[in-house]
This record gives structure tokens, sequence and C-alpha cells, in this order.
């Protein structure tokens, strides 16, 4: 191959090295969150769960209209009929349609669980936040504040606050859960930056003078952002099922609203004549809370900056 | 060279941390001073606190005992104001070109951050300025808009010295600057850091462990043994007549790329392992591991003494 | 000489999001029985994964070591042997040592049990006598008070003593091979000298053949016998140690020798150094792989890969410097009246 016959002697001229390509990047640019999205989509759980958790909210917008009934209009006629074409999920012992009254329960339950984490995690992370900036003795003396709030059993709460406030209803509920609710992600939010504030470039910034609302506002916060929405992704459905457990003793959602919780409450004692009537409830709780876990579990590993490849 | 003034004076410095009920004398003692224009090397293996002093002297510690001087005024008791230009005039740069770096911002914002500081100029100034540091470390604008990890290591270590450029510093902390690098690439930053020098006038206290590098980039090296410097004096004389036995068992453990060299040299065989900063020995720090040791060395520190002109040595051999 | 191994035409690819990183493009080397080899070079050079490759320590996910590749010690194929077959092989014929002895220890193993995990495996010792053993190699690789430092954890050694660990480790079953993993980057100077010396020891008490994987050229001064520079996935030049340090031919090999600050330089004078970075290993590269960094570079050499030359019977470069047509360069550094006069 190398003949000295077929290789004139122009090649051999030198010409140096270029200057201009050595330090050119030869990837294309990519932000931390469109490096974040890539490695989303390659994780198949994490899509399938993207893919359930749009499918069940877009029915719990629309799911109630679809078929045509009501979900509060009565029917004595059909008293808990089993699921065929008309009623696609049947009817319950006062006649009503059973799918629609899922997906309108479905609308409180969904919002409980955002509501509840987005609340409880704003909170969360300024008591985090303000404990991790101010340290020492400020800082044991939230933690203690917390761990004491913690072991606080939250169905106490609730029964205090529901009295308290005397009603039951969305309202009591979602603060009855957020006042205990917000421990957890301020314990995370505070250890994420206190490990933020020992990296170098936050010694960087301390060095050239960065003011410290400064170094908080460009450099704890944007670097603990990734925690926090994973840690919201696996509070709701906490969110939810707590709902659906207080509903179901009876110290949640009251009638004439409903969510899963009530629904599955009111079908237990049909349970072994009608069990459809608990069935798609619960699946419904079931199915929710599993994809938001899983899409929490692909997010937590599509954000941590030292996975990245 | 001749005597400029002083840009540092350090003395008796000190900095402890308790650690579990003991505490761990990381700078024991420790006094020279850093001349205006001049390079001075610190070296010494790990834990000797070499970069615990660098860190001290820019006052992100605050020292236990001991005052750092920075042109007449105490590093440690100025107020904000003062404290505030004093930053302006003293910078650092760091060893991990990895962690040095915030990952989410982008260079150009990196470099700026100092700038917003220390300077009221308009945003179109500000551009220009960080283009214009970008190209003083070889780089340019094309990088400004990119983030750390679209880097290497050795054009992050370029990003962190324009950062530290970027507020006109008087004076650089070179913090292990090289050790994460390859070879070549730490030439390129070594000349880099010369240059600046040459062009701006730059004061540098260059730590490192890399004993050849030191020599070479240095005027005057100091030697940090356990917390205390225990001989200082300049580059060749160092190495050509090392008198402290610690600095010349350092000297001829460093392994030279030449073979023939190689088999010639004799080696100074250290037995025994780096000890703990934490509740060090009395006497000499160096004496468990010292072919030389007396019985003074168990029981007095030796003193800091100027032995010769401008070479200065703490050990009890030379009285 | 006994030839322990055979690397022939060595290809190792990475395939990532991005697309597939060749990271090792075609290296053949052999090993003679006790002699220690350095694979010499940067990061991203492909010295650590051809070292990994040999024992098949790559992952077989994300890695594939290409076919044509073929890997032989003591003349059988590694590439191709049964699992049962490469666990014995690993730790008794070939082990490892790495570079960072913090994270290769098994932090709630006591350092005894590690080391007669070895043992216990391939020479099937029971326990009391694999700690018989054990005490043995402890006291072999200079840990003092090795009878009751059996029992330590590796956080309660220090640096030096952890890598000291990891060496008994490797040695216990004799293995044939030894490869060093940057053995001493993470050690402080004094450190580095003491496991140097300890290596030279047991290299001529136990003829171990050692590839000493490295980017250090002092260590690769004091230690080896025969160098290997790597540059971009494949070996630029090879020869033995006083061949390379005295008369190396390859413009990467000046460059590297060039950027050790020596004692003929002037204080604070300029160090060569290369411009720019090594290349992204995902792009296919027409020619040789240093072209665009080097200040020799010619039309031909961004073109066609350059072919294998022989100066000698141990040293071979890759350049086309050594091409009839191309202009006669003289080794700068003898130039400079350098160390390589």
């Amino acid at each position: 191959m190398s003949n000295s016959n077929t290789i004139s002697a122009e090649k051999f001229r030198v010409v140096g090295s270029e200057d201009a390509d050595s330090e050119r990047i030869a990837r294309p640019q990519m932000t931390y969150w469109q490096d974040a999205w890539r490695r989303l989509k390659q994780n198949k759980v994490a899509m399938l769960s993207i893919f359930i958790l749009i499918i069940i909210g877009v029915l719990t917008i629309v799911g109630p209209y679809i078929n045509g009934f009501s979900y509060e209009s009565m029917n004595a006629k059909l008293l808990n009929q089993k699921p065929d074409g008309i009623h696609w999920f049947g009817t319950d012992e006062l006649g009503r349609d059973v799918f629609s009254r899922v997906w309108q329960a479905g609308r409180v339950s969904i919002i409980i669980g955002l509501a509840g984490a987005f609340t409880s995690s704003f909170f969360g992370c300024i008591y985090g936040g303000v404990a991790a900036y101010f340290g020492g003795r400020v800082d044991n003396i939230m933690m203690r504040i917390i761990e004491i709030l913690m072991s606080v059993p939250y169905l106490m709460v609730v029964i205090l606050i529901s009295l308290i406030l005397d009603s039951k209803g969305l309202v009591t509920l979602l603060i009855a859960m957020c006042l205990t609710g917000w421990c957890g992600i301020a314990r995370l939010v505070r250890g994420q930056m206190l490990q933020i504030s020992s990296q170098e470039y936050v010694t960087a910034a301390k060095a050239l003078g960065v003011s410290p609302w400064n170094i908080i506002r460009k450099h704890l916060i944007p670097n603990t952002v990734g925690v926090i929405i994973v840690a919201i992704t696996f509070d709701i459905p906490g969110y939810i099922f707590a709902e659906a457990f207080l509903s179901y003793v009876g110290l949640g959602i009251q009638s004439p609203n409903t969510s899963w919780g009530a629904l599955a409450s009111a079908a237990q004692q049909n349970l072994m004549f009608y069990p459809y009537q608990l069935f798609f409830p619960a699946l419904m709780i079931a199915l929710t809370m599993l994809s938001f876990t899983l899409l929490g579990d692909g997010l937590r590993d599509a954000l941590d900056p030292k996975l990245r490849q | 060279m001749n005597r400029n003034e002083d840009l540092f004076e350090i003395k008796h410095l000190k900095k402890y941390f308790p650690v579990k009920g003991k505490t761990l004398k990381a700078v024991d003692d420790v006094s020279f001073v850093i001349r205006k224009g001049e390079t001075l090397g610190l070296v010494g293996e790990s834990g000797c606190g070499k970069t615990t002093c660098g860190r001290t002297i820019l006052g992100l510690y605050k020292a236990t005992e001991g005052e750092v001087l920075f042109e007449g005024k105490n590093v440690h008791s100025m107020d904000r104001n003062q404290l505030r230009s004093f930053k302006k005039s003293a910078q650092i740069i760091f060893q991990d070109p990895y962690a040095c770096l915030d990952p989410r911002m982008t260079i150009g914002n990196i470099i700026r951050e100092g700038m917003d500081v220390h300077f009221r100029g308009t945003e179109k100034e500000k551009q220009e300025k960080v283009a214009r540091l970008l190209e003083q470390v070889g780089l340019s604008m094309e990088h400004s808009s990119r983030f750390a990890h679209e880097l290497s290591g050795g054009q992050r270590q370029r990003i962190g010295i324009a950062r530290a450029l970027a507020v006109d510093p008087d004076f650089i902390v070179c913090d292990e600057p090289i050790s994460a690098l390859d070879v070549s690439i730490q030439a390129q930053i070594v000349n880099l850091l010369i240059k600046l020098q040459k062009d701006m006038g730059l004061t540098y206290l260059f730590i490192s462990h890399d004993l050849s590098m030191v020599k070479h980039i240095s005027d005057r090296v100091g030697v940090m043994y356990l917390g205390s410097m225990i001989e200082l004096a300049g580059n060749i004389e160092l190495y050509k007549n090392p008198l402290h036995p610690y600095t010349k068992a350092l000297i001829s453990s460093i392994p030279t790329p030449d073979p023939e060299k190689q088999e010639a040299k004799s080696r100074i065989k250290l037995e025994g392992e780096v000890p703990s900063p934490i509740d060090p020995p009395k006497g000499c720090k160096f004496v468990k591991r010292c072919k030389c040791a007396m019985k003074v060395c168990s029981d007095i520190r030796p003193e800091w003494k100027e032995v010769e002109p401008e070479h200065f040595v703490a050990c009890h051999l030379y009285r | 000489m006994n030839r322990i191994l055979e690397v022939n035409d060595l290809k190792v690819s990475f395939h990532t999001y991005a697309g597939e990183v060749k990271a090792v493009r075609g290296t053949s080397f052999y090993l003679d029985e006790g002699e220690t080899l350095a694979l010499v070079g940067e990061s991203g050079c492909g010295k650590t994964v051809t070292a990994k490759a040999i024992m098949r320590m790559l992952g077989k996910s994300r890695s594939e070591i290409k076919a044509g590749s073929q890997v032989f010690f003591n003349g059988e194929d590694v590439l191709s042997m049964p699992k049962k077959r490469l666990n014995a092989l690993r730790g008794k014929d070939i082990s490892m040592i790495f570079q960072d002895p913090m994270t290769s220890l098994n932090p709630t193993m006591t350092i005894g049990d590690q080391i007669a995990e070895s043992l216990e495996i391939h020479k099937k010792l029971k326990k009391k006598a694999a700690m018989e053993e054990v005490i043995q190699l402890l006291e072999m690789v200079n840990i003092p008070n090795a009878r009751e430092r059996v029992r330590s954890y590796p956080h309660q050694l220090s640096g030096g003593m952890r890598q000291r660990v990891m060496i008994a480790i490797a040695l216990a079953c004799g293995p044939k091979i030894l490869i060093a993993d940057e053995p001493t980057t993470a050690l402080d100077v004094t450190i580095q000298a003491q496991i140097i010396d300890l290596l030279k020891e047991l290299k001529s008490e136990l003829k171990t053949a050692i590839i000493l994987v490295t980017h250090d050229l002092g260590v690769v001064a004091d230690f080896a016998d025969r160098i290997q520079v790597m540059y971009g996935g494949q070996i630029v030049e090879s020869g033995n140690k006083h061949e390379i340090f005295a008369n190396c031919q390859h413009p990467y090999t000046w460059a590297l020798m060039s950027s050790i600050p020596g004692d003929e330089i002037k204080s604070k004078g300029e160090l060569y150094s290369l411009k720019g970075t090594p290349p992204d290993l995902m792009l296919d590269i027409p020619g040789c792989p240093f072209a665009s960094r080097c200040q020799y570079c010619m039309e031909i050499c961004k073109e066609a890969p350059p072919a294998k030359t022989a100066l000698s019977g141990t040293h071979s470069v890759s350049c086309w410097l050594r091409h009839e047509l191309a202009p006669k360069v003289e080794n700068p550094l003898k130039a400079r009246g350098g160390k390589n006069e």
C-alpha cells in the first residue's frame, strides 16, 4: 500500500498541525435538561409510565363525559349491574355509572396527590434551605423539630385538624397531610445543599466574593432542583395513597364528592357480590401510584450527573 | 532578583481543626513571606498542610492563631469592605478541574461571576472582557456557551484560570493545578501560568507535590511536613543543597525520566508511613523516620532559622 | 525466552449513546517471561482498556472485542476460553492491581480474608493453612507486624500499605503475569518510591512478568525493560528502555519527553507543549492518529495510516517520517542538547 511509486513526493511536504481545529469540541451542545431527557427516553419503563399517566390524566378530564352518563345520576332500575356494553365499568348500588364515577373520583385523588406534594415540597425546600444555609445551632434546632414532628402519627394529626376545623373534606385533608408531609423533603433538600456547599465551585464563588444570597440562588438551588423533582415525583403516590386510606376509613372525602378511596370504601360492603365496584378504583390507585414511582426512579437516574457516560 | 516589597507576611500561622475530641493540627506555626512578582512553591506530601495553608492565607479558613498580613493588614481581622477588595486582589485555582466548575452554569457565566461582584461595567464591556479572557487562556468565544462537562480536563483548568483572572488579581494561589492532568496538558497549563505572570506581573503561591514541576516554575520553594515548614530556599539552591533530612529523602525519591541517571542515583530510603497530623509528636515531627535523629529531636521542636542567606531550615543538625 | 503473552491486532470498542467509541484500534505486542513491559500514554490512549481486555475484564454489555483480535496466554486462546478456565486464569495465571487502593479493597472484609480469598479459590487451601500463607505474603510485601495486621480493615491502613495489600492479593497465587494499572499515581512520592522498590524486589524473586500501565515516564525509567507508547488507541512506538529514552523516533514520544522539565531547561523557560487535545475516538481517523497535533504533519499523514518500521530487532515506530520520501527530521531532544545525548 505504501509503495513509493504510487505516493507522490508532494504528499511529504510538512504542513504542521492545525491550531484552529485543536480546541474545537466535536459533540453537539447539550444542556443539562436536554441530556436528562435523552437519558430518560432510553428508559423504556419510565416512558411507559409517562404514557400511562398521560392517558389517566386525559381520562380524568374527559372521562366523566364520554359514555353519556353523569357520575351523579342514579338509575333505580339498573342497580349493581355488571360491566357491559352500556355501562363499561358497571353500576353501583345507587345505579350510578361506575366508569364516570371512577374518572370523576380520579380528579380529586390526583389533585390531592399533586397539590399535596407540591405544597409540602415548597415549604420543605424553604425550611431545608434555611437550615443548610445557616448551619450550626440553627440547623441543629430545626432538624430536631423535624424529628419530633416526624414521630407524630399523621392519623392523629388528621383527626385533630378535622376536629379543630370542624369539617372534613378536601381542604382539611390537604392541610392535615401537608402538616407532617414536608419533613421528608426538608431533610433531603438540607442534605443535598450541605453536600453542594462543600463542592469546590462553591468555594471558588466564596473566594470571588459572591454574596451568600447569590451563592444560594446561582449554585445551591439549581443543583438541588434535580433532587427536588425526583422527591416530588415520589411524594405524589404517597399522597394519593394517604387520601385513599383516609377516605377509606371515613376521615377523608365525604359524599357527594368522591375520590378513589371513597369509592373503594363504599364498594367494600359489596365485595362478595359485586367485586368490580372495588376493582376499578383500586386498579386506578395502584396503576397511578406505580407509574409515578417508576417515573421517579427513571427521573432519578436521568437527572443524576454522575451517571452520565 | 531584587528585593521587592513583601506582598504577604505570614507570622506564626496556625490552623487547627477539632476532630472527635482531639486536635488536627493542619498548619502548626508557619512563618514566611511572599514577595511581589515571585512564584513561591510549596511542596509536601499528603497531610502536610500545604492546601490548608494556602486557603487560610486567602481567608477561606479562619486562622486559629497567628497573622496573615496582606500589604500590612491582617486578613483575618478585615472588615467587610476591606475583605471585598482583598478578594479582588487574591484569587485561587483548584486541583480538580472536574469539581471546580458548576455543572449547571455556562462557561461564560462562570467567568463572569467574579466580574458581576467587583465591576460596574456595562453588559457589552463584560462580554468583551469574557472574550478577551478566553483568548488569553487559549480558548475562544465558541466555548462560552458550553457547559463544563463538554470540555476536557485541560480546557476546564483553563476556564478556572480565566475565572480567577476575571477580577484582575495581583496574587493567585495555585492549589495543585496540574496534578489531575496528563503530562502534555500539564506543560500547556504551566506555560500558560508562566506567560500570564510575565504579562500581568502576578504573584503565585504554587502548591504541588510534583517536585520537578515546582522546581521549574518557582523562584523559591518551601517544604512542609506535618503542618510545619521545615525548609525554604531558592529553587536551584534547594535542589542542589538540601539541608533537612526529609528534603533530601524527598528529592532523591523523585523518579528521573532518564534510565542512566536513575541507575546511578542512590535513593535515600524513607521507612515507615506519613504519620497523622492529629496530636503530632512533641519534638521534631520527623523524628520517627529520620536517620539522623538525636536525643534532642524527640524533646524540643527545632527552631526556624536562616542558616545561609535566603536558606531557612528547622532542624537540630544546624544550630 | 519463553513468550507467555501474545496479543495480535487487538481491537476494542465501546457502544455508547452517541455512537461507537473505538478505544483500541489494532494493537499487537508480546511479553516474555520475567520481563516488564510498560504501556505509556495519556488518558484516552487506550492503555488501560488494552490491559483489561487481556483478562477480558471489560464488561460484555458495553464493550466489544472485535473479531480478528487475538490474545494468547502461553499458547492458549484467551478470547475464546470457556468461563471456567477464564476464572481459573484470573488471579492465578494473570492478576491485576489497580490505581486507587482506597476503592479497590473491600471495606467490610479484613485484609487477611481478602488475601486468603484468592488462596482458597485457586489453591484450594483451608482457612488455617491459608492464613499462614497470608502472613508470609504480608511479610513479603514488607508490612510490619504481619501477624496482627491480618485482622485489620482497609480503612485502618495508610495508602501505601493498602497498595501493598493489593500487591499481596495479586501475587498470592504466583501468577505468571501481573498487570499494574497506574499503581503509584495516587501515592505520595516517598511512598511511590517504596512501592517501586518493592515491585522490583518481587519481580526478581518471583520472576513475574509485569505489564505496567502508566503515564509517568519517571517510573518507567526506573522500572521497565521494554516500553510501548500509545496514542489514539494505537501503539506508535515500541522499544527497549535505552532505545526509547536515548533515541526515540516518534513525534509524540518527543513531545512526551520534552514536556517534562529537565535539569537543562532554563528555570521558567517554556516547556514544549502539544497544542490541542487527544482525538475523539468515535471518529474514524483515516491517517495517523497524531496528525492533527504533530508539528511535522505532512499531507500523507492525514490520508493514510503509517506503516510500522523496524529500526532494530526490538525498536519499531509507526510514522511517515520514516518513509524514504519524507524530509529528515532530527530528534529535537538531541538538538536541545538535552537528556537524549
